[in-house]
C-alpha cells in the first residue's frame, strides 16, 4: 500500500484512541460531549489529516509510522491537559497546529535536506545563540532561566537549539570524522589528537555555562551527551565516550561539592546540589523540597496496575503537572499498563528514528537521524526517570505530551527532518 | 557506523526496560507503603466528605471529633495541647499523626464493616460515618500529667500494669492540633520540637532507673539477694576505666537493698559484671528493649548496646544505666508496670474498643501477656526495694504515705549539660493500679525533679 495511505489509517487509529480517551475523561468528570470538546477533538483530527496530505505532497515516500505516533502522543497529552485545565488545552492545540506548520515548512524549504550542510556554521552559531539567549533576555521560572517572555506567551529557545545543534554536529562530524578518528598514544593511553579534543572541551565548557548561567541541568546534560554520542557515532572511538564521561563526572562532582566549598558557586550551582539531595532523600523534607517528587510517587503508586481511570485521578496535587510531571498524572490514571504503552510508543518512535539512520546511506543524514533520535530518547528517559525518582529531576519536557509550545514545535521539526531523511533513502533505493 | 547505531538501539531498549521495572516496583510493590504514608494527603479531599469517628477517653471525655465546615468536615480537638500526643493531628496538607494516622482507616469507617449495608454504602461511594475509638486513656490523669510537666521539657507515661491499658501520655512542649496548618512553620522551626512526642519517640539514657532491670536480672538468676553485701567505694576500677558514684560518695559495705535505695553505682557495676553482658541484654530485651513493641501509636525502639560488642567497663556502666543505653519514657513505664504486675509485661494498648456510629461492635481489645519477664518472687523482691526507695531513699519526694508508692529515681548524666531526671514507679505498692514513668530533660536529679511530678499525678490517680 502507499505509505501515506497506511499513515492515514494509523492516524485514524490514533484519533480513535483520542476520542475514546476524551469520552472517558468526560464520563469520569460527569460531563458530556459539548461543542468545545467536540471542537477540540475535531480540530485535532483535522490538523493531523491535513498534515497527512501535506506529507503526501512534500515527502510521499517518508516513513509511515513516526508521524502517527507523534499524533497519538500529542492527542493523549492534549486530553491529559484538558482534564486539568481546558484553556491550556486549547493553547496546546494551537501549538500543535503551529508545530505541524513548522514541520511542513521545513519540508517545503528543504526539498533536499542535504543542502542544510551548506548552512552548518549558520545553524551552529544560531543554535549557540538560542541556547544563551535567555541569559540576557530570559525570565526565571522554577529556579531556571530558560524562557523568553513575549508577553502573551513564553518561549524556551533551548528546545529549538537542540535541533539546530544536531544539524551542525552532523555536518561538522561528517566532514571531520576521518581526522577525528586518528589515534594518538600518550604512554599506554590512546587518546584522540589533542587539537581535535578541542571541540569537546568547548562543548563541555558551553554545557557548564548553561548549567551555571541558566541553572538548567536538563539542557546542559542533553547537549553534552548529544555531542559525545554523535562524536562516537561518527568516529567509532570509544575513547571519546570515556573522556566525555570523565569530564561529565568531574563536572557533576564539581557542581555537587563546589557550592559547599566556595560560597561564590552557592548561588550559581546550589540548585544542582539541592536537586541531587532531594533525589537522594526526598523524605528529609516531605512538605518542602521533597514535596513535588513525593507527590509524583504517590500519584504513580495510586495508579497501580490498571490505573484509577482517565479523569479519576488527583493530578492537581503535583506541582508542574502540566509540564514536567504529566507522566505521573498519566501513570496514575492509566496505571502500569497505560504508562508502559506510552513508553512503548516512545520506544517505537526512537526505534523508527534509528532505523531511518541505519537505512540511509548518506553520512550526514545518518548522523542527523541518529542524533535527533538520541536526543529525543534521552530527553524522554530523563524526564520519566526523573519523575519516578530513578535519576535526579531535570526539568525537561516529555516530548509531544507536556504542555509547551517550543517543545511541541521543536519535536515536530524533528519529525519533519526524519521524514525527509527516510524519503531520500527510499528514493535512492528505487532508482538504484 | 551501522554497528554503533544498532548499539544505540540496544542502549535505549535497556534504558526503557529499567524505567519499566522501576515503574512496576513503584506501582505494584511499593504502592501500599506509599499510599499509606502519612505525607500522602491525596485522599484527604475524599476523606473530608466523611464524618470521621470520635475519640473518647475511659472517663467519657471526647478528645477528637469532626465538625461540619465549608468543604466537608473539619477535625476539632476540644482539649487542644493536652491530648495532642495521643490524638495527633489531621490536616489536608500536613498529613496526620498519632491515632489519626494509625487508626485512619477505622476512623474513616473503611477498615472493617459491621454490616453488609455499610459495605455497600462504601463501594457505592455513598457518604457514611466513621467508627468511634474508645480509649483506655483517663482524661483526668492525662490532664494532671500535662499540667505537672507543663513548662518543663519532658514526658509522662502512665499505664494500668494489670491490663497494659495506657492511662496517660503527656509530652511538653506540645502543640495545638486545631491550628496545625496555621502554625506549621513555627512548629517545625521551634527549637523545643513541640511536634516530637517525647513520651514515645524521645530516647534518653535511663540512668539509675535502669537499675530496676539490672537488679531483676541478678535476683532472677540467683546471682544476688537483697541481703547480699557488696563493697561500695566511691569508685570501682574496671578493665581500663572506672565506675564512679554520683557526687563521688563512698558507702563502705552495703547490701543490695541499700545499694538500690541509695542508688549506688559502684555496687551495680559489680552486679552488672556478675550478670554478664549477654544475660543483662537478655533481661533488658524481655522488658522491651531492642525490639518493636506492638502498640497503637508509632514509637521508637529503646536499645542497649549489643552484648557481644560490650567490654567489661561498658557492661558495668550499662548495669548502672549509662553507657550507650537509650530508653523512651514509654519503655520505662513498661519496666515499672512489669514489676507492678508480678513480673509479667502486658501488651500495651490505647484503644479499648471500636464501635460504628450505630454503636455496633467493630473491635474489642483484650489484655494479653506480652512477656513473662521474671519469676513472681523476683518481682516481689524488686517491688520491696522500690517501696524502700520512696519510703527512705532517693525517691522520698514521691511519698504519699507509708508503703503506698514504689519507685526508682534516675539521674542520667549528659555530657556538658545538666542531667535528665527520671522517676519510674507504681502505686499502690501492695496492689498497683497505675505504673508511671516521668522524664524531665536537663534539670538535675530524679529525686528532686521527677519524683515530685510523679507524686502529683499518682495522688490524682489514687484519689479516683
Amino acid at each position: 500500500m502507499n505509505p501515506r495511505n497506511s499513515e492515514l489509517i494509523y492516524i485514524i487509529f490514533a484519533g480513535l484512541i483520542i476520542f475514546i480517551g476524551m469520552s472517558l475523561v468526560l464520563y469520569a468528570t460527569g460531563q458530556s460531549w459539548q461543542a468545545d470538546t467536540m471542537l477540540l477533538v475535531g480540530l485535532l483530527a483535522m490538523i493531523f489529516i491535513m498534515a497527512n496530505f501535506g506529507i503526501r505532497l512534500l515527502c510521499p515516500n517518508g516513513n509511515k509510522i513516526i508521524f502517527p505516533i507523534a499524533a497519538l502522543l500529542c492527542g493523549l497529552g492534549a486530553i491529559a491537559i484538558y482534564r486539568l485545565d481546558s484553556t491550556t488545552a486549547s493553547l496546546q492545540l494551537l501549538w500543535i497546529a503551529i508545530g505541524i506548520v513548522a514541520m511542513i515548512f521545513i519540508m517545503l524549504i528543504f526539498p533536499d535536506y542535504t543542502k542544510m550542510r551548506h548552512f552548518k556554521y549558520l545553524t551552529g552559531i544560531l543554535g549557540i545563540m538560542l541556547l544563551f539567549l535567555p541569559v540576557f533576555f530570559g525570565v526565571t521560572r522554577g529556579g531556571s532561566k530558560l524562557w523568553l517572555d513575549f508577553g502573551f506567551f513564553k518561549f524556551q529557545p533551548s528546545e529549538l537549539a537542540k535541533v539546530l545543534l544536531v544539524i551542525f554536529f552532523a555536518a561538522y562530524l561528517d566532514e571531520k570524522k576521518e581526522v577525528l578518528a586518528l589515534k594518538q598514544k600518550i604512554g599506554r593511553l590512546t587518546l584522540p589528537p589533542l587539537k581535535h579534543l578541542g571541540p569537546m572541551i568547548v562543548m563541555w565548557f558551553f554545557s557548564m555555562l548553561v548549567l551555571i548561567l541558566e541553572k538548567d541541568l536538563g539542557s546542559a546534560l542533553l547537549f553534552f551527551s548529544l555531542f559525545i554520542v554523535m562524536l562516537y557515532l561518527a568516529t567509532g572511538k570509544i575513547s571519546y565516550i570515556l573522556s566525555g564521561l570523565s569530564l561529565f563526572i568531574f563536572g557533576a562532582a564539581f557542581c555537587y561539592f563546589a557550592p559547599k566549598i566556595y560560597p561564590f558557586f552557592a548561588s550559581h550551582l546550589g540548585h544542582v546540589r539541592v536537586r541531587i539531595d532531594i533525589w537522594l532523600n526526598p523524605w528529609l523534607d516531605p512538605k518542602g523540597g521533597g514535596y513535588q517528587i513525593l507527590q509524583s510517587l504517590f500519584a504513580i503508586a495510586n495508579g497501580g496496575i490498571a490505573g484509577v481511570g482517565f479523569g479519576k485521578g488527583h493530578p492537581s496535587f503535583i506541582p508542574a503537572v502540566k509540564t514536567d510531571f504529566i507522566f505521573s498524572s498519566i501513570a496514575e490514571e492509566l496505571g502500569l499498563f497505560g504508562a508502559m504503552s506510552l513508553l512503548l510508543s516512545y520506544l517505537l518512535f526512537i526505534y523508527q528514528g534509528l532505523k531511518i539512520s541505519l537505512q540511509t546511506n548518506d553520512g550526514f543524514g545518518k548522523l542527523i537521524a541518529a542524533g535527533l533520535s538520541f536526543i529525543f530518547g534521552l530527553q524522554t528517559m530523563l524526564i520519566v526517570g526523573g519523575v519516578t525518582k530513578l535519576v535526579p529531576l531535570t526539568g525537561v519536557t516529555l516530548p509531544f505530551v507536556s504542555y509547551g509550545g517550543s517543545s511541541i514545535v521543536a519535536n515536530f521539526i524533528i519529525v519533519g527532518l526524519l521524514l525527509k531523511i527516510s524519503a531520500r533513502t527510499s528514493q535512492v533505493g528505487v532508482t538504484s | 557506523m551501522q554497528a554503533r547505531i544498532r548499539s544505540l538501539v540496544i542502549i535505549f531498549l535497556i534504558g526503557f526496560l529499567i524505567i519499566t521495572l522501576n515503574l512496576t516496583y513503584i506501582q505494584i510493590f511499593q504502592a501500599d507503603s506509599l499510599l499509606n504514608n502519612p505525607n500522602n494527603t491525596r485522599f484527604l479531599t475524599e476523606e473530608l466528605a466523611i464524618e470521621r469517628g470520635i475519640m473518647q477517653t475511659a472517663d467519657k471525655v471526647v478528645i477528637a471529633k469532626s465538625r461540619i465546615a465549608e468543604n466537608g468536615y473539619r477535625r476539632y480537638y476540644p482539649q487542644e495541647e493536652i491530648c495532642a500526643p495521643v490524638t495527633g493531628y489531621y490536616d489536608i496538607r500536613f498529613g496526620r499523626s498519632g491515632l489519626e494516622q494509625s487508626y485512619n482507616s477505622y476512623l474513616l469507617g473503611k477498615a472493617k464493616f459491621s454490616t453488609f449495608q455499610e459495605y455497600l454504602d462504601d463501594i457505592a461511594g455513598r457518604g457514611h460515618k466513621g467508627n468511634d475509638l474508645y480509649l483506655t486513656l483517663n482524661y483526668k490523669l492525662q490532664k494532671a500529667a500535662y499540667r505537672a510537666i507543663e513548662g518543663k521539657k519532658g514526658a509522662v507515661v502512665a499505664i494500668n500494669p494489670k491490663t497494659g491499658g495506657v492511662l496517660a501520655i503527656a509530652s511538653w512542649p506540645s502543640y495545638n492540633p486545631n491550628n496545625i496548618s496555621k502554625n506549621w512553620n513555627t512548629l517545625i522551626k521551634d527549637k523545643g520540637s513541640p511536634l516530637l512526642n517525647r513520651a514515645l519517640s524521645g530516647r534518653y539514657p535511663p540512668g539509675s532507673s535502669f537499675k530496676i532491670v539490672s537488679a531483676s536480672a541478678a535476683l532472677d538468676l540467683g546471682l544476688a539477694s537483697l541481703k547480699k553485701y557488696y563493697p561500695a567505694p566511691n569508685e570501682l576500677p574496671v578493665y581500663g576505666g572506672k565506675v564512679t558514684n554520683y557526687e563521688s560518695k563512698s558507702y563502705g559495705q552495703v547490701n543490695l537493698e541499700k545499694a538500690f535505695t541509695k542508688s549506688i553505682n559502684t555496687v551495680f557495676g559489680q552486679v552488672g559484671l556478675d550478670v554478664g553482658a549477654i544475660k543483662l541484654v537478655d533481661y533488658a530485651s524481655r522488658f522491651g528493649f531492642n525490639r518493636e513493641i506492638p502498640f497503637d501509636l508509632d514509637m521508637r525502639q529503646s536499645q542497649t548496646k549489643q552484648a557481644t560488642a560490650m567490654d567489661k567497663l561498658e557492661v558495668a556502666w550499662t548495669a548502672v544505666g549509662q553507657a550507650a543505653t537509650l530508653a523512651t519514657p514509654f519503655q520505662m513505664a513498661l519496666v515499672g508496670a512489669t514489676i507492678a504486675n508480678s513480673g509479667n509485661l502486658m501488651k500495651p494498648y490505647l484503644v479499648q474498643k471500636i464501635r460504628n456510629y450505630k454503636g455496633l461492635r467493630v473491635m474489642d481489645a483484650k489484655p494479653q501477656i506480652l512477656e513473662k519477664v521474671m519469676k513472681k518472687k523476683t518481682a516481689k523482691e524488686v517491688k520491696a526495694m522500690m517501696t524502700k526507695v520512696v519510703d527512705q531513699g532517693t525517691g522520698q519526694a514521691a511519698n504519699l504515705g507509708y508503703n503506698k508508692v514504689a519507685g526508682k529515681t534516675g539521674t542520667a548524666e549528659v555530657y556538658g549539660m545538666r542531667p535528665h531526671a527520671w522517676f519510674v514507679g507504681f502505686a499502690p505498692a501492695d496492689n498497683p493500679t497505675i505504673a508511671i514513668a516521668v522524664l524531665v530533660e536537663n534539670v538535675g536529679t530524679g529525686g528532686a525533679n521527677a519524683a515530685p511530678i510523679a507524686k502529683q499525678i499518682l495522688s490524682v490517680a489514687l484519689s479516683q
